[in-house]
């Protein structure tokens, strides 16, 4: 299964609120509003690349879901925006 | 030497032959005129402003009439900054706030030592507020009644955030007045001075207020952000301070910024190395005295930080 890491050249300059975070994409040049969930799971990729299972896991011990469907699709929506946004890559896991 | 101890005609000899250098703020300027209404403004408003000697000058502009015959049927001004014109031509009796409008155009489009926010900056007590604001919020209005009351002007247009360390550097300028907020401050703070009130440009009528001596005099003291506020006038509401996340307030700030995209990550550190620093707030006021009281408790508690 393919994973995910951050694209090489970012290193995640933001200014965290409340709610969300601000965070300089070092790769597009642009400034991006990020929802803390979003954040959180860049700053768990930060750490090292990893697959689908484990960073749903890590967002279902840090937020609560209504069930484990929506996790995953929650995970997949994030993972969609992250990457369309040139923040992450996918990567052999 | 100030330019005010310069004789009235060595002034003006100075100002048509090899121009005058003078220091504002971060930047030495070099005027070169021989339009007498640039002249007697520049010498009402500028006389604060410290003589520097040339040659060096980080921008040798010149106000002067076109070398076409327009100058003789319809007498036009035209801005020259280090040999090149980058505005049109305007009518003549808009030569002060051409030569205005285009020192603020040479550093807000020239340089990149700083990160430019199209904002008024004010201190008091050692902490600056930042007034990010489209035309028409009455950024400028608020701005002149706060340096009537003892708040110090940084500057009334360009707020430079230095990107080695977030602090703001003063650009104490003459602050732009237009319209309706003309007699207003007029007769707000009566012993102001003002240029004469110049009708019919691209922003309406417009005058500008003389900075004050202390502020041109504490041009080389940088100061602590503390607050981002960005102000607007309502006829008739009643004030309000409501705060603004920092997240928002950073993108609302960026918005406004001439230099933020060129600048790429060093542009975002610089800011967000102010934003950290800072309260936001969104103010709404319709009397100046109120918003003047607000800026005032705000600033009273700067020292509890």
């Amino acid at each position: 299964m393919p994973g995910w890491q951050l694209r090489p050249a970012q290193k995640l300059r933001m200014v965290d609120g409340e709610t969300e975070s601000v965070v300089y994409n070092d790769c597009s040049g642009e400034t991006h509003v990020l929802s803390a969930i979003a954040m959180r799971l860049l700053q768990h990729l930060q750490r090292g690349r990893a697959n689908f299972s484990s960073m749903s896991t890590f967002l279902g011990e840090e937020w609560e879901f209504e069930s484990e469907e929506d996790l995953r699709q929650i995970t997949r929506d994030l993972l969609a925006e992250l990457d369309a946004l040139s923040l992450i890559e996918a990567c052999p896991s | 030497m100030t330019i005010s101890e310069l004789p009235a005609a060595t002034l003006r000899q100075r100002l048509s032959s090899e121009g005058i250098y003078f220091r504002t703020g971060a930047f030495t300027a070099c005027l070169t005129t021989g339009l007498e209404r640039v002249a007697s403004s520049f010498a009402l408003l500028y006389a604060d402003y410290p003589l520097s000697e040339g040659p060096y000058a980080d921008f040798h502009v010149e106000v002067a009439p076109p070398r076409t015959l327009r100058r003789w049927l319809r007498p036009q001004v035209r801005f020259i900054a280090d040999g090149t014109s980058p505005f049109a031509e305007l009518p003549h009796d808009q030569a002060f706030p051409v030569f205005e409008w285009g020192l603020n155009w040479c550093v807000s489009s020239n340089t990149n030592c700083y990160l430019i926010i199209h904002a008024a900056v004010i201190e008091k007590n050692g902490h600056a507020a930042i007034m990010p604001a489209p035309p028409g919020s009455g950024k400028s209005t608020l701005c002149a009644a706060l340096i009537h009351n003892g708040w110090r002007l940084l500057s009334d247009e360009l707020t430079l955030i230095r990107r080695s360390d977030a602090r703001l550097v003063p650009l104490p300028r003459p602050v732009s007045l237009k319209n309706a907020s003309i007699p207003l401050m007029k007769a707000y703070a009566p012993d102001a001075i003002f240029s004469p009130s110049v009708s019919d440009t691209v922003k309406g009528t417009v005058a500008h207020m003389k900075a004050p001596a202390a502020s041109v005099a504490r041009a080389d003291e940088t100061a602590l952000p503390g607050w981002i506020v960005f102000p607007r006038y309502e006829a008739g509401a009643p004030l309000t301070l409501t705060p603004v996340p920092r997240t928002r307030a950073f993108m609302r700030v960026a918005d406004n910024a001439f230099n933020y995209a060129q600048l790429g990550a060093e542009g975002f550190n610089a800011l967000a190395g102010v934003v950290r620093q800072s309260d936001c707030y969104d103010l709404h006021y319709s009397s100046l005295d109120e918003a003047v009281a607000a800026f005032d408790r705000l600033a009273s508690e700067a020292g509890q930080r």
